[in-house]
């Protein structure tokens, strides 16, 4: 019984250095590697996970529809066509100083699901904007000198307003509690205005 | 099963079934009374990983990053026994998706108070069964089992493994082990542990054995199970690790993370989430020690440093569903000097908890 026992133990401590050697051997996209790998398994390749950029917020002076779920980080609900919804008192978006490098301002295109206060804040405090909101989609602008001159990796913008559930307001079935709808980020870089968001689409 | 396992476990059954099923009871109605309390309907409590875990029921693990929207984050975080157990119960009963997988965290959590009861009884000759009673029922995390979460599981999980390892039966402790790595990443922990406490009360030479390092081996197959499955399916085996960057999780140094919280005043949770960590992996881990249970102090010392380097998301949870912690408040709540103040604190940290899980607070995800 011991004979079983050891060359069991060698099969199966054959079959862990399998496992451990294709664990450390991804199959993996250069993209994938840079984002989820170099940053996480390697922090010295850190650098080479930014140069890659792969949230795709480099491509395009806006972000709409559902590459917005790429700026977003936090208590938010899955991204559509349109864009998407909030989820929760509390939400939050980061947004890499790469992308925000040399943007003198940047416009949120928000609507409320129903009227409501919504403040949007630096994740250190600071307000940026405060006011209600309502159905229809207005355009904000965000001045902030983290904003124009974001160094360090990014910068996150908390979102706080008071939800609803569309079944309560007798609008749908939809018992999700949703708060802000974003449509759009626009980086307003100073001699170039910000492109159409249709042409921006990719 | 050896024949002193199901002796003990035959014991149990016949003189305790009838307290463990008022225990299990008096729980239920606590967590139903509180849950109606704050929402309308049950299916209101999945919320949070209870969807991540329905979209595993539904669709499977995603093949690529961010099918999902909310940037680059894919369902590999979330280990495959509680959604299997939540199929399982879909398959069964024809129910959706959600309330299967919360049906079945119920359902494991009552597997768990059974599996706890029975692990503290073997770990305190002088058992209180209604110490005992108190921390279930006031556990002040308790939503997670309505929530669909795979914490109750983990627990019935290791708290069978770590039974069965007290109990001497080599192969049932690390069966167990080997589905609680199915569980969660650190249900693998209770493998090494196990091997601690025998190599600390029965001799080094009992681990050494080629029967004991066959069976101990066996305890890694349900995570590699799962690595294989997301190497094939991803490309990346661990892919539920480097996911966690998409959640700006991202390993750092303890003492830099837990120093952190100096930037934070008293009235922000990751202060008082630092406060925790530090308390517990020094004053909790040294009590465990001193009363010899040292396989119960690796698993606390570890599922605790192991989130904590990534940052405080989701630690309190983590915190308070080990064996480990619900064994100290088990000790905590038998102190006829500390008990009255305990059941206190845990059942107005319990309402607390509830009111912010449905007010939507992050806190406590």
């Amino acid at each position: 019984m011991k004979t079983v026992y050891l060359i069991g133990s060698g099969l199966l401590g054959l079959f862990y250095f399998a496992v451990f050697w294709l664990m450390f051997h991804p199959n993996v996209s250069e993209d994938y590697r840079a984002y989820y790998i170099d940053r996480t398994s390697n922090k010295n390749l850190r650098h080479l996970a930014e140069d890659k950029a792969f949230f795709g917020q480099h491509q395009s002076d806006t972000i709409t529809g559902k590459n917005l779920s790429r700026a977003v980080s936090f208590g938010w609900h899955t991204a559509q066509d349109w864009g998407l919804w909030s989820d929760g008192k509390e939400s939050r978006m980061r947004l890499y100083c790469d992308w925000l490098q040399g943007a003198e301002t940047l416009d949120l295109k928000i609507r409320h699901v129903n009227t409501a206060r919504v403040d949007i804040s630096l994740r250190s405090g600071a307000l940026l904007f405060s006011d209600d909101v309502d159905r229809r989609e207005r355009v904000i602008t965000l001045d902030a000198p983290e904003i124009s001159d974001c160094t360090g990796e990014s910068i996150d913008l908390v979102f706080r307003t008071t939800p609803f559930r569309p079944i309560d307001l007798g609008r749908n079935q939809d018992v999700r509690e949703l708060g802000v709808g974003l449509l759009g980020i626009t980086r307003s870089l100073p001699d170039s205005p910000a492109e159409d968001e249709d042409a921006a689409q990719d | 099963m050896s024949e002193t396992n199901l002796r003990s476990l035959r014991q149990i059954l016949k003189s305790d079934i009838l307290i463990i099923l008022l225990i299990m009871v008096g729980y239920l109605i606590l967590q139903l009374g509180l849950i109606f309390y704050f929402a309308d309907d049950y299916s209101q409590a999945c919320r949070w990983d209870c969807g991540w875990y329905g979209n595993v029921i539904k669709d499977g693990y995603d093949v690529a990053p961010g099918e999902r929207g909310n940037g680059g984050v894919a369902n590999w975080a979330f280990f495959p026994l509680n959604p299997l157990i939540g199929g399982l119960v879909s398959g069964v009963t024809g129910l959706e998706a959600q309330p299967a997988l919360q049906i079945g965290s119920e359902l494991a959590n009552l597997a768990a108070i059974f599996a706890l009861f029975i692990l503290f009884r073997t770990l305190d000759p002088n058992f209180d069964r209604l110490a005992f009673a108190l921390v279930i029922i006031a556990n002040p995390y308790s939503i997670y089992t309505s929530a669909g979460y795979s914490e109750p599981i983990f627990i019935t999980m290791m708290a069978a493994s770590l039974y069965f390892a007290r109990s001497g039966n080599v192969v049932l402790q690390n069966l167990f082990a080997a589905v609680s790595g199915t569980s969660r990443v650190t249900g693998i922990i209770v493998a090494g542990a196990n091997v601690i406490q025998a190599a600390a009360s029965r001799g080094i030479k009992t681990v050494l054995s080629p029967h004991y390092i066959f069976w101990f081996l066996i305890s890694g197959l349900g995570l590699a199970a799962f690595i294989l499955f997301l190497y094939f399916h991803t490309g990346d085996g661990l892919a539920f690790r480097h996911v966690q960057v998409a959640w700006s999780r991202t390993p750092d140094k303890l003492l830099r993370v837990l120093s952190g919280f100096m930037d934070y005043p008293p009235t922000d949770y990751r202060f008082w989430g630092s406060l925790g960590v530090i308390a517990s992996i020094s004053v909790l881990p040294g009590i465990l020690i001193w009363k010899k249970h040292y396989d119960l102090a690796v698993i606390h010392v570890i599922s605790v440093v192991l989130p904590a380097m990534t940052n405080f998301i989701s630690l309190p949870r983590y915190m308070m569903w080990q064996v480990s912690t619900f064994f100290i408040l088990y000790l905590l709540m038998k102190n006829r000097f500390t008990w009255p103040v305990l059941i206190g604190l845990m059942l107005v940290l319990k309402f607390l908890v509830f009111r912010s899980w449905f007010a939507g607070d992050n806190w406590v995800i």
